[in-house]
């Protein structure tokens, strides 16, 4: 029981930090923190990635063996415990961890050549968005309101809007495409077309190392392993730039590689804006709308149940005029019209028969308690 | 006039003895024949049984139905019970279990004196409390001036005092009174007399015009609390004559027996009078008569039929420290909710309308 309250504590504590390490993956971003910095947030990733897929494991066999595997799934949000865990894990801190690890052994991008570099990093970008998900899982750790059914309608109303952004977002990328995606691509296709251009015109390196070097957006220019131009010495290439600094231009024989760097920023700043439009409204939910669900019909369920089960307690319920005709204070008021004043004649008339709440068996339960004696 | 028949104002009282002292009153009011004094001469109880008989009174206060009422409720409830099980429990006390060695009557007594002191040493420091500091005895003494002047405001207290501890010795004395420690625990009086005298309304004209009572609010206050004070004496014991000889009978015998409640009211008000010489006849009967449904009470009682409302309310009253947030507060909701019943209660429904008003108002 004690263990189990401590890997609550130790998940929701959890959760906390990987909303903001994705703030923070995104914001290193936008504001070019150093690629150390960048890469520890990514590694970071990887471990959240692993610690929330072990989680969704564990819980799954846990109800499996309970066979309450469908209430998990289905009713505890087992779904979301999985999309915000193993889709992340295998697409994108995992692909994001082995390219870091890649071009960390000296041989670049290249190494991974067997992988479809674009598909990847285009993967990376969708599932980046399921990373928002995990603000949903904070609703079933984070006991915002004393009624269960207050959290209960809430968390489903947040689950249902943040779930319809996702899904509008995730359909928009595969379908009209991703505009951020696209720009790489016009990028890419530039960049070909130009050496193209100029090598069927000129057949020139040099020209096309000249051409390209004085082009902001040229990094290095490799032909044949040779080195024909690079603006960051070879040393400090993986110090300076990030795999989503920069894409690789094939063409002709010629390796370009540019610089995508304003749009890696643009994408930081759309997913922090998503982000944020999330964030703004779970809390939102959290604040507003729990606030007033438990005004307006736990609260009101509450002092109700109260006076069906406590003998004394006759409190009325609040009726707010504006809300007078809702069907919970349309119960409110046969409870406070009907219900109390019949239930207090009740007590009136039983103390006038002065009715006791002691039974006999409570004498005999004194000396149960004693049996020295 | 009633007040003509009582006896006239003693003028010499004893000391300021402000110690409550033992009533050589008996326990035939819930159907056992032996006095307090024969409890303690001849109950046969050795130290052993005495300590068992606390225990057990004890354990009956912290039953967990009552646990969480106040000591003279409780003390109530468990001689209601006694009263309404008296023969199984009599068998009870005598079973191997109890006390097998002692007549059972014995041990009633006994339970019922040990409870009876535990309500009363509950009493007792709240009593000195409220009489040296909640009423100002300066407003007593110009309301109710003393023919023999120049005692000071003690004897005042000193009167009062001895008076409760001698009505409070009955049991319906002391479960009444809960109505009283409530009142003036919480205030009750210096909060809604001020806003009745301020709004004006039914009960201020019910007061001022038809009463005919011509005090400012901070008198009528002082007023209250002495009426509140010797209100529940009404359930003290008088003499009253019936088909079959004089009968010993409170109020509530008096009206369960048919007995004549203006014979009633003017033996009660003669042994108050001996006692609180300086009250009015006017001031005794309101006091009486604040124990009376509205239908008893004539047209100029307005004062006896409101202290009855107020009294009513905080005779069960629990207090929360913190209301439920879709609730209403305390006052508003059980004065709306007995509203729709007020005849029922006895309640004058004007008075109860706008002390319902004053408590939503004032979020009480």
């Amino acid at each position: 029981m004690r263990g189990n309250k401590f890997w609550e504590n130790f998940i929701l504590i959890a959760i906390v930090f990987v909303i903001v390490h994705t703030f923070l993956s995104d914001l290193g971003l936008l504001l070019r923190w150093s690629i150390d910095i960048r890469n520890l947030i990514i590694f970071a990733g990887l471990f959240f990635d692993t610690l929330f897929t072990v989680e969704f494991i564990v819980r799954s066999v846990v109800r499996g063996r309970k066979k309450q595997l469908m209430t998990y799934w289905v009713y505890q949000r087992g779904w979301v415990d999985f999309l915000s865990s193993v889709p992340l894990l295998l697409l994108s801190s995992g692909p994001q961890v082995f390219i870091l690890l890649s071009s960390g052994t000296g041989e670049g991008l290249a190494a991974i050549g067997a992988l479809n570099i674009l598909k990847i990093v285009k993967a990376i970008r969708v599932t980046r968005v399921l990373r928002l998900i995990r603000v949903m899982k904070i609703f079933g750790k984070i006991k915002n309101a004393d009624s269960k059914m207050a959290q209960h309608h809430t968390s489903t109303i947040s689950t249902i809007a943040v779930s319809i952004v996702l899904f509008v977002i995730i359909v928009f990328t595969f379908t009209v495409g991703d505009p951020l995606g696209k720009a790489v691509s016009e990028r890419r296709t530039h960049y070909e077309d130009l050496i193209d251009v100029v090598i069927q015109e000129t057949r020139s390196s040099e020209l096309l190392a000249d051409i390209l070097a004085g082009d902001e957006l040229g990094l290095r220019l490799i032909k044949e392993d040779t080195v024909l131009f690079t603006k960051i010495p070879p040393n400090l290439w993986d110090a300076a730039l990030s795999y989503e600094d920069y894409i690789e231009v094939q063409e002709s024989g010629y390796e370009l590689a540019v610089s995508v760097e304003d749009i890696s920023r643009k994408s930081a700043l759309y997913n922090i804006r998503v982000f944020c439009i999330i964030i703004a409204l779970v809390t939102g939910f959290m604040l507003f709308y729990t606030r007033h669900f438990v005004q307006t019909i736990s609260d009101v369920l509450f002092v109700v149940i109260r006076g069906f089960r406590e003998r004394g307690y006759t409190l009325q319920v609040k009726v707010p005029e504006e809300y007078e005709d809702h069907e919970i204070f349309e119960l409110a008021k046969f409870y406070n019209d009907r219900y109390l004043p019949a239930k207090l004649k009740n007590i009136h008339k039983s103390k006038m028969k002065k009715e006791s709440s002691l039974s006999m068996k409570d004498l005999f339960k004194f000396w149960d308690q004693k049996p020295d004696q | 006039m009633i007040g003509a028949l009582f006896y006239p104002a003693r003028t010499s009282f004893s000391n300021n003895n402000l110690r409550y002292t033992r009533k050589e009153s008996t326990v035939s009011e819930i159907g056992i024949s032996i006095s307090w004094k024969d409890i303690f001469e001849a109950s046969g109880m050795d130290q052993n049984d005495k300590k068992k008989v606390v225990e057990f009174v004890k354990y009956l206060i912290s039953n967990p139905n009552m646990k969480n009422e106040p000591p003279l409720i409780r003390e109530g409830m468990i001689i209601s019970f006694i009263t309404a099980n008296l023969r199984q429990f009599k068998q009870t006390l005598s079973s191997q279990r109890f006390f097998p060695h002692i007549n059972s009557d014995r041990v009633i007594g006994e339970v019922i004196l040990v409870l009876k002191q535990m309500s009363l040493h509950y009493l007792q420091p709240k009593l000195e409390d409220w009489l040296e500091n909640s009423i100002n005895f300066a407003v007593i003494e110009d309301l109710f001036p003393l023919r023999d002047k120049g005692r000071g405001q003690n004897t005042y207290r000193s009167m009062i005092l001895e008076y409760l501890n001698t009505a409070l010795a009955y049991n319906e004395v002391r479960y009444n009174f809960n109505s009283v420690v409530n009142i003036f625990k919480y205030n009750v009086l210096e909060r809604y007399l001020p806003e009745i005298f301020q709004r004006r309304r039914f009960i201020y004209n019910e007061i001022k015009r038809v009463e005919k009572f011509d005090l400012d609010y901070d008198e009528y206050i002082e007023y209250a609390k002495i009426i509140f004070l010797i209100k529940s004496s009404a359930f003290t014991k008088v003499p009253m004559s019936t088909g079959s000889g004089t009968k010993k009978a409170n109020i509530n015998e008096t009206q369960r027996l048919s007995m004549s409640m203006p014979e009633f009211i003017m033996k009660l008000g003669r042994s108050m009078k001996e006692s609180l010489p300086f009250l009015t006849d006017r001031a005794i009967v309101t006091a009486i008569k604040s124990n009376f449904k509205e239908r008893q009470t004539s047209l100029n009682e307005a004062s006896a039929r409101l202290f009855y409302i107020i009294g009513s309310r905080y005779q069960d009253y629990k207090h929360y420290s913190k209301i439920d947030r879709g609730a209403e507060s305390l006052d508003k909701s059980w004065f709306n909710v007995v509203r729709s019943n007020s005849r029922f209660y006895g309640f004058n429904e004007k008075m109860v309308a706008e002390l319902y008003m004053i408590a939503g108002d004032n979020m009480w």
